[in-house]
């Protein structure tokens, strides 16, 4: 089945983003917008090339992804590393900002 | 230690200047991520999996205690709290904003540091021996034609643009404290048959998909001719060195399809054409040069009191840090003090902004204000004395940092792989942390002996896996983390590549597979002989049938 996602980091902080449904952005894998064939997906890396162009994002391309228990999960380990941060560094500052930026959309 | 002049300060300073402009100018959109791509990467600011990645110089990685205080207070301010030392004896933070980083390198710039020749295809930062300056078994300080190299490369107009990055290390013993030999140039000082001191110049060895060691091309090389040299062998490499294939534009490549006599024989011919230009330093200049790094006013005097016999004899956990930890310094009643960046389950080369603060108030007190980081992604005090050791260990286990295993098992190099590095295939740090927890024991680690384990998540090999004698190499099969090990590799003065022992583990195999290794080698080895001894001794046959025997 397709299901593919935009990712994304913003230009300016660098942090990893997803485009939502809104055309917003998210720092939260479960806010993004499944794209459920090719044309979605078109639609959708069009959204991701504008805002490249205005400078909210750098380097957008699409994940393969999938919807369990209507959750938005990543396929592969490294798009999941990317959106859940480090497997292995929780011990030292920063996580909790990290985990707390997670559900704030970009606008 | 060197101290900038008028010309290091204007040059780093003007550098962030304009760095904070083109920050200013992508911000606006005035400069496309394709402009400013290589502009970054300049700075030392890549985009990884998670987001920037700042890489901070740290040439021939020697610290000021000042210098790492301002690392720590990065870490604080601008970062996650922590910073990860990396092979090249650099710090590397994982989360700037590039909007803040125009200001971090305001504030490293402050202190003579930077973030310059840390990215690109340029003459990287250059590397050196940790214990340059404390040990008897040194020809010359390498930290001196560490800087010089340093001086010539940065910004060099000629160079800045190479078919790949190039990196150079220097030592001055003859045991390679440093890697030489897995580096695109490899210089080590030595006396000749004269006495005269000068360079054996290696070219050519590196890791990566196609890991070669380096080949000599020069035996002995005047010392004064080094600039100049050195100068033949980058124009070689620029005007012949592949451009058209990134995984075929290192001079690894170049020297072993030319083959390493005709290689030497292009060198040799174009540095008769400029060896007495004006591209090699006045004595003058290499005396001024070699003032910064005279050694500190040490006590001559001290010899080492009974009161530390006492504690090594009372204290089992101290004798045992002084067993794995510390050396011994060319000055009697010195000591060269270890700090392991190694603790069981943590992660390798990390330190965080209080441990980075300790280290900088041990190193003030009680080493002459210096501090190293070895290649090893250690850290060094080196120079202690040795009645001080006791009152630095006490310090240094409250901060977490008095593991007791340099050299052993535990002591392991590791990449950051798919935790951070967009380019990895698997984990490192994890199977690192599975592996350290299972051989948690010291004492089991002690019996063992002498052991590199090098872990990369790909095949670029920045974990070193190629000369570990225990190899791990991460790689996607079919979606999941598998893990190929090689046995035999050394990094030092016997380098050599090690060989791949047979199919990848999965990750939940990865750590039996070690521990079947080192058994296997613990059944096997004569009385005295370290694991690469035995592994030369009885070849890999063995290692291969405890390994997949079940399989």
């Amino acid at each position: 089945m397709f299901e593919n996602v935009i990712t994304a980091n913003r230009l300016d902080n660098g942090t990893v983003i997803y485009l939502t449904r809104e055309s917003l952005w998210s720092h939260a894998l479960a806010d993004a917008w499944v794209a459920e064939d090719e044309d979605e997906a078109v639609v959708m890396m069009a959204a991701g090339e504008n805002a490249e162009n205005q400078g909210i994002v750098v380097g957008a391309y699409l994940i393969a992804a999938e919807v369990l228990d209507d959750t938005v999960v990543a396929v592969r380990l490294r798009e999941g590393i990317r959106a859940d941060g480090p497997t292995r560094r929780t011990d030292v500052a920063g996580a909790d900002e990290i985990s707390e930026q997670a559900h704030v959309p970009l606008r | 230690m060197y101290r900038y002049d008028e010309f290091d300060a204007a040059l780093v300073t003007q550098r962030v200047a304009q760095f904070r402009d083109q920050v200013d100018r992508r911000m606006k959109g005035t400069l496309s991520e394709d402009e400013f791509r290589p502009l970054r990467l300049m700075n030392g600011l890549y985009l990884q999996l998670h987001a920037y990645m700042l890489r901070v110089a740290i040439p021939y990685g020697t610290l000021s205690s000042v210098q790492m205080r301002m690392l720590a207070h990065i870490a604080r301010r601008y970062d996650h709290g922590y910073g990860h030392f990396t092979t090249r004896q650099n710090i590397q933070y994982n989360w700037p904003k590039l909007t803040e980083v125009p200001d971090l390198l305001d504030e490293l710039a402050t202190v003579e540091m930077h973030a310059i020749q840390t990215s690109g295809n340029c003459i990287r930062n250059v590397t050196s021996d940790p214990y340059a300056g404390a040990v008897a078994d040194e020809v010359e300080d390498p930290r001196i034609w560490g800087e010089i190299i340093r001086q010539w490369s940065t910004f060099h107009p000629e160079f800045s643009f190479l078919p790949r990055k190039f990196k150079i290390a220097v030592t001055g013993s003859d045991e390679d404290r440093a890697a030489i030999r897995v580096h695109d140039i490899g210089l080590r000082i030595h006396r000749n048959a004269a006495g005269e001191v000068g360079f054996e110049v290696m070219v050519g060895g590196g890791q990566g998909r196609t890991p070669m060691i380096a080949k000599t091309i020069r035996e002995f090389l005047p010392k004064a001719h080094l600039l100049s040299y050195l100068e033949a062998v980058l124009r070689v490499y620029n005007l012949m060195g592949r451009r058209d294939n990134k995984y075929k534009a290192r001079i690894k490549i170049l020297v072993h399809e030319t083959g390493a006599e005709a290689f030497a024989d292009q060198v040799e011919a174009e540095w008769a054409e400029i060896k007495n230009g004006p591209v090699d330093l006045p004595a003058s200049e290499i005396a001024r040069i070699e003032s910064y790094f005279a050694p500190p006013a040490l006590d001559a005097s001290s010899h080492g009191s009974t009161d530390h016999e006492l504690r090594m004899t009372d204290d089992a956990a101290f004798a045992a840090w002084v067993g794995s930890n510390v050396l011994d310094h060319v000055q009697p009643g010195y000591a060269i003090a270890n700090i392991s960046l190694k603790p069981v389950g943590g992660v390798p080369g990390d330190a965080t902004a209080e441990q980075m603060d300790i280290v900088a108030d041990l190193a003030a007190r009680y080493s002459h204000d210096e501090i190293r980081v070895t290649y090893e992604q250690n850290l060094v005090l080196p120079h202690v004395r040795r009645d001080d050791l006791y009152t630095v260990w006490q310090a240094l286990v409250e901060a977490k940092l008095g593991t007791a295993n340099i050299g052993l098992l535990g002591d392991m190099i590791v990449c950051p792989g798919l935790d951070y590095c967009s380019l990895a295939n698997a984990r490192s740090i994890p199977v690192s942390q599975q592996i350290s927890e299972r051989f948690a024991d010291p004492e089991r680690q002690r019996k063992i002996g002498k052991l590199d384990i090098k872990i990369s998540g790909c095949i670029n090999a920045c974990g070193h896996h190629h000369v570990g004698h225990i190899g791990i190499l991460g790689v996607d099969k079919r979606g999941k983390e598998h893990y190929q090990i090689t046995l035999g590799g050394k990094p030092n003065q016997d380098a050599a590549i090690g060989a791949i022992v047979g199919p990848a583990f999965a990750e939940t195999d990865i750590a039996d597979a070690v521990e079947t290794v080192v058994d296997t080698y613990l059944g096997l080895r004569a009385d005295g002989e370290e694991f690469i001894e035995t592994l030369g001794r009885v070849g890999m046959a063995p290692f291969k049938e405890t390994l997949y025997a079940t399989h």
